[in-house]
């Protein structure tokens, strides 16, 4: 019996320890949209081909959410990619690590005491439809849109609602203060989510969205002719993502690969050039691989994301009052 | 009144303490979430924070408003058009009655889409109209989700209203006839009356989902206020909200339905009638020009709700460049990733389904057969719970199972278990109405003469109930498992690592704005739908949904 029992626990551990070798599963808890998951994956395989990554997928905001209800039993391991803001707000569902290439990263691409790490950065842009313009000329900057011609015809995502969006608000407040906001507010209409803006611009309901550089760039690159992008000549406002290890992550080991990984530069090019994701590190030039333009050519309004993210609420208000003014 | 326990006092305490578990107890997670304040005491803050909301008061207003405008459209569709199928026979009729059932299947969000391609402001007919000097009304805002939510919620009158007619005793009408009323008047002082409960209690169904309903409401809606798209938005919101002011909005979407259902409940209890024989009338055959209008007026209904599932197949083989669709340029490569992604989504949604169908079904059985012909204080209870998840939206209701179930001594969370549970428990209250609407038609002296006669009560219910109920049972049945397969609300919110399933897979499209790949999984989800029915029906000549 005994000896019988022995072979079989050796079966199992033997079929166990062979099935580890092969397989390395991690679970990937992501905000982003399939195909980008896919390139950073097909990416990540050429590296770590024993990787077997296992994407779940929602909203930042339902991600989060399913962090924080999972803290006592984590079923994620890494979550990609979040508003600096948002990762800040988690910060104690957060794992630090030391990725290996930390170095080719900018210092204000950098979570706090490696607790995340920027993988690419939104440029905020107004993303124009020329079909549904009807006349007006194309909005050259921010203020332009504080023109009462442009009521009800741009869009704009509720900072509360989205990361990103919050930091394009937060950057027009620090432009143009309350008063900004407040013409903003009362010319836009509001939505609830980033992809609603650039999708509806796309869609006609909106004839000039406050987006996303890479979410219009694909409907230029697609080939939807009406779609224009305008980098504001008053100066545009920087948006990075990060990702992060979930605390207590059940395949950590893993979890670190997948991290090295969607870091990388072969990554990062993918996603730049099937993407339009702008890459974090300093070792890709954008210019030369997309008609996008390179960073250093676009005017920034410098804006300090550690600030931002303290100054959340103030911020918040001061759209909600700009909001409630505009009724 | 004396409760005797054998059987069926037993098998209502046991259905009882699921229901408790399962249903009762998650919401009550959430109620004492919104009464929760900050510090962890009592507080009634997130309610005064509604109330102090203008935007918040708007948007319940607006969904009322929605939810009325949107079920007088279904019963203005779905009645006449069960009345023709019912009882008139016309040609390709075999063909346009199964049809409806393909509204259900379609997820609601490829309908919002298909539609905004069509009627959008850059839809394909909008620019045609538009070269042609005509502008149509932005197809954003009431206009598009009044319409399209018709289109997608009909279905579920037009289906209650058909088994009701179905069950309908035609010699009712004869007696009315041949007492000397006029036709017409026979038929409004016959047939309303019986048919009335059938269209309130599916009127009721749709209200429900319409003050539900977030997919169409986000897409189409953004320009109007909606409870469902705030208390969703809040939700996921990204930032983070006050989970108080979160269950505080989950509690009065709640609490709007259940005002709804306790108002229907005693007015359908009060007018229904019990049909002793329940032999519908032949199909008349209908010829020449009334066939044509009967045959093009059913046509049309079809066409349009057909559209989306058309629009959907052609998508699913246009050319795609990133999120913009190519028109007349076709491609296999959406459909081949697709498939190439598909067949884990494809076994899970088949896998999920299946099980929640069963399970839904059998308990669905039982307490409505409590609920109607065993009477008691407990059974009244058991009503109440189990229509409780009706009166609350899928996204909340999974997010209560997965907070409730995620640890203690039964952790369902990140198991096919949470899966089942969520479509489980989320249409559990459909088939219950399903079974019941059968159930009041069956009188109880058929039971009570079976019993008289030495059978004991579980064998009645075996022998003589059941058989009874089969039609509908196999119809609520099929309804389950075709609402199961394309629900989405609850189970994005349940679904972890390796239990995606095909609505998911096309929701993450359609979120991305991939409309082609989202198209092609769509079409190899109604494939995989209604195969399966189109068989049953022809080789098994199940008459479900031919209305013969």
């Amino acid at each position: 019996m005994q000896l019988k029992h022995l072979l079989q626990y050796s079966v199992l551990a033997a079929a166990l320890a062979t099935g580890a070798a092969h397989a390395q599963n991690v679970v990937l808890y992501s905000s982003n949209n399939t195909e980008t998951i896919e390139t950073a994956l097909e990416a990540v395989k050429k590296t770590a081909p024993k990787l077997n990554v296992q994407p779940v997928t929602g909203g930042t905001g339902t991600m989060m959410k399913r962090i924080e209800a999972e803290a006592q039993n984590p079923r994620g391991d890494l979550f990609w990619s979040g508003g600096f803001g948002t990762l800040g707000a988690y910060r104690k569902h957060l794992q630090a690590y030391r990725p290996a290439d930390l170095d080719k990263i900018p210092a204000e691409f950098r979570g706090p005491d490696d607790l995340w790490v920027g993988t690419n950065v939104h440029v905020m842009v107004m993303m124009v439809n020329e079909r549904q313009l009807k006349g007006l000329p194309a909005p050259a900057t921010w203020s332009d849109l504080m023109q009462p011609q442009w009521k009800n015809k741009f869009a704009i995502t509720d900072p509360s609602k989205s990361g990103t969006a919050y930091m394009l608000v937060y950057g027009l407040y620090k432009q143009f203060g309350q008063a900004g906001l407040d013409k903003i507010a009362a010319n836009a209409v509001i939505t609830a989510s980033s992809g609603t803006t650039y999708k509806g611009v796309a869609a006609g309901e909106y004839a000039v969205g406050m987006t996303l550089e890479y979410a219009a760039q694909e409907y230029v690159a697609g080939g939807q002719k009406e779609i224009k992008l305008v980098y504001p000549s008053e100066g545009s406002y920087l948006a990075p993502e990060g990702m992060f290890i979930i605390k207590g992550a059940k395949n950590l080991e893993a979890a670190k690969t997948l991290y090295d990984g969607l870091l990388s530069k072969a990554s990062q090019e993918a996603q730049l050039v099937k993407n339009f994701r702008r890459p974090t590190r300093t070792d890709v030039a954008v210019a030369s691989l997309t008609t996008l333009p390179d960073l250093a050519s676009i005017k920034i309004f410098p804006v300090s994301q550690e600030a931002a993210a303290t100054d959340y609420e103030t911020v918040v208000a001061a759209w909600n009052q700009a909001v409630a003014k505009a009724k | 009144m004396k409760i005797k326990w054998w059987p069926w006092g037993i098998l209502t305490a046991i259905s009882l303490v699921l229901l408790l578990f399962f249903v009762l107890y998650p919401l009550g997670v959430l109620f004492s979430n919104s009464i929760t304040g900050q510090d962890g005491g009592f507080s009634m803050e997130g309610f005064k924070a509604l109330l102090a909301d203008s935007q918040y008061l708007e948007a319940f207003g607006n969904t009322l408003i929605l939810g009325l405008a949107v079920t007088t459209c279904t019963v203005l569709v779905g009645v006449p058009f069960a009345y023709m199928v019912a009882r008139y026979d016309f040609p390709l009729k075999n063909l346009v009655a199964i049809l409806p059932v393909l509204t259900i299947v379609i997820p609601e969000i490829i309908v919002g889409q298909s539609w905004l391609l069509i009627l959008g402001n850059n839809g394909l007919l909008t620019n045609l109209l538009g070269d042609a000097g005509i502008s149509l009304p932005s197809f954003y805002g009431w206009t598009g989700m009044v319409f399209s939510m018709t289109l997608v919620y009909y279905t579920y009158i037009y289906l209650g209203v058909l088994a009701a007619l179905r069950g309908f005793d035609g010699q009712l009408e004869e007696a009315g006839l041949s007492l000397g009323t006029p036709p017409l008047m026979t038929k409004l002082r016959v047939l309303v009356p019986v048919l009335l409960p059938a269209v309130l209690v599916n009127a009721l169904v749709v209200f429900t989902l319409v003050v539900g309903n977030f997919a169409l409401a986000m897409l189409l809606g953004s320009r109007v206020p909606l409870l469902s798209v705030m208390t969703y938005n809040t939700f996921v919101s990204e930032m983070g909200g006050s989970p108080t002011l979160q269950s505080a909005m989950s509690v009065v979407s709640i609490a709007i339905v259940a005002i709804v259902l306790f108002f229907q409940k005693r007015v359908v209890e009060r007018k229904v009638y019990t049909m002793t024989q329940g032999r519908a009338p032949a199909a008349v055959r209908v010829r020449s020009w009334t066939a044509v209008l009967y045959t093009s007026g059913v046509g049309l209904v079809i066409l349009v709700s057909m559209l989306p599932l058309i629009i959907v197949f052609i998508a699913a083989f246009t050319k795609t460049s990133g999120p913009v669709m190519q028109w007349g340029q076709w491609s296999l490569a959406s459909m081949q990733r697709a498939l190439h992604g598909a067949p884990e989504p494809i076994l899970n949604s088949l896998k999920f389904a299946s099980l929640a169908t069963v399970l839904g079904v059998a308990f669905a059985v039982l307490v409505s057969y409590l609920t109607i012909k065993k009477r008691s204080a407990f059974t009244q209870v058991l009503d109440y719970i189990v229509v409780l998840p009706l009166t609350i939206s899928g996204t909340v209701l999974g997010i209560a199972l997965v907070q409730t179930f995620n640890t203690g001594w039964l952790v369902l969370a990140g198991t096919s278990g949470i899966m089942v549970l969520c479509y489980t428990v989320r249409r559990l209250p459909f088939a219950v109405r399903n079974a019941s609407s059968v159930l009041f038609n069956i009188p109880d002296s058929i039971e009570e003469a079976s019993i008289s006669l030495g059978v004991s009560p579980l064998m009645t219910f075996f022998k003589v109930i059941l058989p009874a109920m089969k039609a509908s049972i196999i119809s609520a049945a099929i309804l389950m498992w075709l609402t199961t397969i394309s629900e989405l609300s609850a189970s994005i919110v349940a679904y972890s690592g390796g239990l995606e399933t095909m609505p998911i897979a096309i929701f993450r499209q359609v979120d991305g704005g991939r409309l082609g790949m989202a198209s092609a999984y769509g079409a190899a989800l109604v494939t995989v739908i209604v195969l399966p029915i189109i068989v049953s029906v022809k080789a098994f000549r199940i008459k479900l949904f031919s209305g013969k």
